[in-house]
């Protein structure tokens, strides 16, 4: 399109026909291209802008746009194009930071807190001073620019600057830096937040920046917060506590002392927020309930929980109300449905362990009705809850209940594990008729392996051969905890399995298995494996065959870290260093190139544990590897190697590393050397 | 595995990372770092499933084993799969009988686009919101004796399965509002769908980031993608919003989450202000066809 159709369509009433125009200049070479796309940033119509703010961007690369933005952002009529110039500015990021500050002398008065708010969508080091000074100006409308600037850029050169804000005398500008603190998540110490709780103006944000202090100290003044008139202060003071019990181990237990009587009008309120509001206040609502022990409540919990997780703060507060929590949860079972009424179940099983009390037939009672649900979550929940109450009568119902699905038959299993320790004959009588197939069949199958031991040998033959691959693996492994000749026979069979995971299973069964005499089984047909078109079999039969410390697989190995696929090259790596390779040095530099992450971890470890002089200059190459986990482990093996040479490589790395974990990692390993 | 109590392997920080980075170069949904707990809690019954030793373990098996994507589809299921059921967030479907399905049925008649409907719910986890449209779409009666189709995918098979199978329990009628349960047959096992039902909807395994995949859909008239896109990371929201607007037909509704907008993500939809929702339009302007999306 020639400038003039451009222009043209620009000021055609159609928003897509003028969008389209502007995604048109993204690759125009037209000399023009910057003045129409400066059109295109005023246009009325926010899609428009959206896409000038972008193309405006790209041209920026070609052509020198900085002024002219500058000029739109600090103009007073046309507030769509100076939001787009902003954006635009944003989108260009910390480059055109020094141009920016240099401008605000130059721009009229009025333009000063527009280029101050362009300043926040810039960010970089080189605007923070001057966001400074602005927010200490005597200016209100620059301070509360400044202060959003410095929200936009957040971090904690931003959060020092604010904080700075709250000892200035002004109520406006506590709150404003309040405000802003609170926007960008930054902890505040709990002493200075506790004398502006008392200032009516500022109450509702301090409440809700307690729930960054991490501190106990701040629950007395959240508890009080909760008979505030307001429900704001209540709904802000809910997510405060959920914070602070999320971050501070204790504070539920803190919190629960200070609980006390809530008014009834409260308590209405409280249920209410579990049911409204955002995540962190129905979380912290639900803990407020929990702990003040608002039974009528619970469904609300229930349902926050079927759908959310459950938070460790949230759990806490169900063992702090402890096994009176319990009927109110059989109470409200039956009235929840789905997830909720499977949580009810669980979480009262869970509430009731202990001393037998009188709470255990209702339990039992509810936990076998519950066994029958129609919804298989209540069923597997049911089965998990019961192993702790269940009576002989159970064996059966448990090992009847495990087919159907596989979730329920692990399920199942736990609680078989846990009545044949209080009734083994009647939990192996309901084992030994049981067949074992089909969705029930491998959970049953290690159990039988586990409780029946030997006696249980025929079965878990038959097991086998059972159609099902997960039953099979779990007889292989049944088998090798028997240990024996016998079972290995049995096992190397398995490496012919069709099914891949059966064959995993075969070799790591074998990697662990000894015949009477302390030897290992089917070494020759592990070397076998070595061969398999299956990466996931040759890399269980390689760690296998350094588990039974057989020389003669160090040659295959070699030959499988050098072409094999990444996943048997990995165990072969592990599986040569654990076999001491003598030569495996001459590999290590080639491997190091490999494309493979998890593997060229596993070589700098093979570096690590030959050591020698050159040790900390060649794991100190991998310190630059694009991968953060690589570079992370480097990071531990070089803290681990120590000397000189070693934390020179890490403080090197630690001026230029981006990534936060290996950030952490890289100073608690300069700590660890006493840096 | 315990509610309350800790038990079983303990997903470690590098972990989490990997298996976060992992998941989501596979199907482009992302996890904040607070989502460690959740995945540990979620994952670990996975690891009891395969019979593995830990989340190191697991991790491996994601990374080569020969099943890593199967594995990764049952993960993504465990990881973001939530309680649903029939007429979810229903104001947005009121909108769609309202205001959405006259307008097409009169806009499809007045210019001769022939006596189709289709809609695509993307991400329907275990069908619930397919079969409601379906119910909402033969109860409104404007298009009866059309060709209606209502696809619903799914990145993981197991709730399809369920899905097509059709038969539900009481908690996936939590919302339902009287008048439709003509719609349902009882069974042993639960509540299943009427057949004349089921015949207008159709199941498929997608993944919403492979775009030429995504082609299967054909060009749809509405598409609902709700309390997805959350779960994405901002480019391959980018992606997926690409394909919606490739799939709809100029002048094609999208209705998203409460939660979800296009905001920084896409200027090729119009937003459209109905009596009871926000929902977005694929613009249907005389420049239509050039599909000068970003």
């Amino acid at each position: 399109m020639t400038s003039d159709q451009i222009r043209s369509a620009l000021l055609d009433p159609d928003v897509e026909v003028r969008r389209s125009a502007v995604v048109g200049l993204e690759t125009s070479a037209l000399a023009e291209a910057p003045e129409l796309v400066l059109i295109a940033l005023g246009d009325v119509e926010w899609r428009v802008r959206k896409e000038a703010a972008r193309v405006a961007a790209c041209l920026a690369e070609r052509h020198p746009l900085v002024a002219d933005l500058t000029a739109a952002v600090s103009q007073g009529d046309n507030i769509g194009l100076r939001s787009a110039a902003i954006e635009v500015l944003g989108i260009l990021g910390p480059a055109v930071g020094e141009q920016l500050v240099s401008a605000l002398d130059t721009v009229p008065e009025s333009g000063r807190k527009f280029l101050v708010t362009a300043l926040g969508e810039v960010g970089g080091d080189a605007v923070m001073p001057a966001l400074g000074v602005a927010s200490r100006s005597d200016d209100v409308n620059l301070v509360s620019a400044a202060i959003d600037a410095l929200v936009r850029i957040g971090g904690d050169a931003a959060a020092i600057l604010l904080r700075e804000r709250l000892t200035s005398g002004d109520s406006f500008i506590h709150l404003a830096a309040l405000d802003g603190l609170d926007r960008i998540g930054a902890p505040i110490p709990y002493e200075e937040l506790a004398p502006l709780l008392h200032d009516r103006l500022l109450r509702t944000v301090a409440i809700r920046a307690l729930g960054r202090t991490g501190d106990v100290a701040a629950l007395p003044a959240l508890r009080e917060a909760l008979e505030d008139r307001s429900s704001h202060v209540v709904s802000d003071a809910m997510r405060s506590i959920f914070q602070v019990c999320t971050d501070v181990p204790d504070a539920v237990e803190a919190l629960a002392g200070l609980m006390g009587q809530l008014p009834e009008e409260g308590g209405q309120v409280i249920e209410r927020l579990v049911r409204e509001g955002d995540l962190a206040t129905r979380r912290g609502a639900a803990i407020v309930l929990l702990l003040a022990r608002i039974s009528v409540g619970l469904p609300s919990v229930l349902d926050l929980i079927a759908n959310e997780e459950l938070p460790a703060a949230l759990g806490l507060a169900f063992q702090a109300w402890g096994r009176d929590a319990v009927r109110p949860l059989l109470e409200v079972h039956q009235s929840v449905v789905g997830r909720g009424r499977a949580l009810a179940l669980e979480l009262a099983a869970e509430l009731a362990r202990g001393p037998e009390t009188d709470l255990a037939d209702d339990l039992r009672t509810a936990l076998r009705s519950g066994l029958e649900d129609r919804e298989l979550e209540v069923r597997v929940c049911a089965a998990r809850g019961l192993g702790a109450f269940a009576t002989e009568d159970d064996a059966g119902r448990l090992v009847a209940v495990a087919f159907g699905s596989p979730s329920l038959a692990r399920s199942a299993s736990a609680s078989l594990r846990a009545l044949h320790q209080r009734s083994p004959a009647a939990v192996e009588k309901a084992l030994s008729e049981v067949e074992l197939e089909g969705q029930g069949g491998a959970a049953l199958t290690k159990l039988v392996g586990e409780l029946l031991g030997a006696r249980g040998l025929t079965r878990l033959s038959a097991a086998l051969s059972a159609d099902d691959p997960p039953t099979r693996r779990a007889a292989i492994e049944a088998f090798s905890r028997l240990g024996g000749l016998n079972s290995g026979h049995s096992i190397v069979l398995a490496l012919a399995d069709e099914d891949v995971d059966v064959q995993v299973a075969a070799a790591n069964a074998l990697g662990r298995l000894r015949d009477a005499d302390g030897r290992p089984v089917g070494v020759d047909q592990l070397l076998l494996a070595l061969e398999s078109r299956e990466p996931a079999v040759q890399a269980a039969a390689a760690r296998a065959l350094a588990a039974v410390c057989e020389g003669r697989a160090i040659e295959p190995l070699r030959d499988l870290l050098r072409e094999g696929p990444p996943g048997a090259a990995l165990a072969a790596m592990e599986s040569l260093r654990a076999l001491a390779d003598p030569t495996l040095g001459d590999l290590l530099m080639e491997a190091l190139g490999n494309d493979d992450e998890e593997l060229v971890k596993q070589v700098l470890s093979a570096i690590y544990d030959a050591g020698g002089g050159r040790a900390a200059v060649r794991l100190a190459v991998a310190l630059s590897h694009p991968a953060w986990d690589v570079r992370r482990h480097a990071v531990m093996l070089l803290a681990d190697l120590g000397g000189e040479e070693a934390r020179a490589a890490l403080e090197a790395r630690a001026l230029v590393e981006e990534d936060d974990l290996v950030g952490e990692t890289l100073e608690a390993a300069l700590g660890r050397m006493g840096n | 595995m315990s509610l309350l109590f800790d038990s079983g392997p303990k997903l470690r920080v590098e972990e989490f990372r990997l298996l976060r980075d992992l998941i989501n170069r596979f199907c482009g949904i992302s996890f904040a770092e607070d989502a460690r707990f959740v995945m540990e809690r979620r994952l670990k019954e996975r690891i009891d499933a395969l019979g593995l030793r830990d989340f190191g373990a697991y991790y491996q098996y994601l990374r080569y084993h020969s099943r890593r994507h199967a594995e990764l589809e049952h993960a993504v299921e465990c990881l973001t799969t939530n309680e649903t059921y029939f007429f979810r967030e229903d104001y947005q479907l009121w909108a769609l009988r309202d205001q959405i399905l006259p307008e097409l049925r009169e806009r499809r008649s007045k210019e001769n686009l022939g006596n189709r409907l289709s809609i695509w719910s993307a991400g329907c986890s275990t069908g619930e919101e397919v079969y409601t449209i379906a119910m909402i779409v033969a109860a409104s009666g404007l298009f009866d004796g059309w060709d209606v189709r209502i696809f619903g995918n799914d990145i993981a098979r197991n709730v399809l399965h369920t899905a097509r199978r059709a038969v539900y329990g009481p908690s996936s009628f939590r919302a339902m509002p009287p008048g439709y349960e003509r719609f349902f047959s009882d069974t042993p096992e639960g509540r299943m769908v009427h057949p004349r039902i089921r015949a207008m909807c159709h199941f498929g395994h997608l993944n919403l980031l492979e775009h030429s995949r995504t082609a299967i859909v054909g060009r749809v008239d509405v598409i609902l993608c709700r309390n997805v896109l959350i779960y994405f990371d901002p480019d391959s929201r980018s992606d997926v919003i690409q394909t919606f607007y490739q799939r709809l037909i100029p002048g094609g509704y999208l209705l998203l989450g409460h939660s979800e907008s296009l905001l920084n993500a896409s200027t090729a939809f119009e937003l459209v202000h109905l009596d009871r929702d926000l929902v977005y339009r694929r613009a249907a302007s005389r420049t239509r066809e050039t599909g000068t999306d970003s």
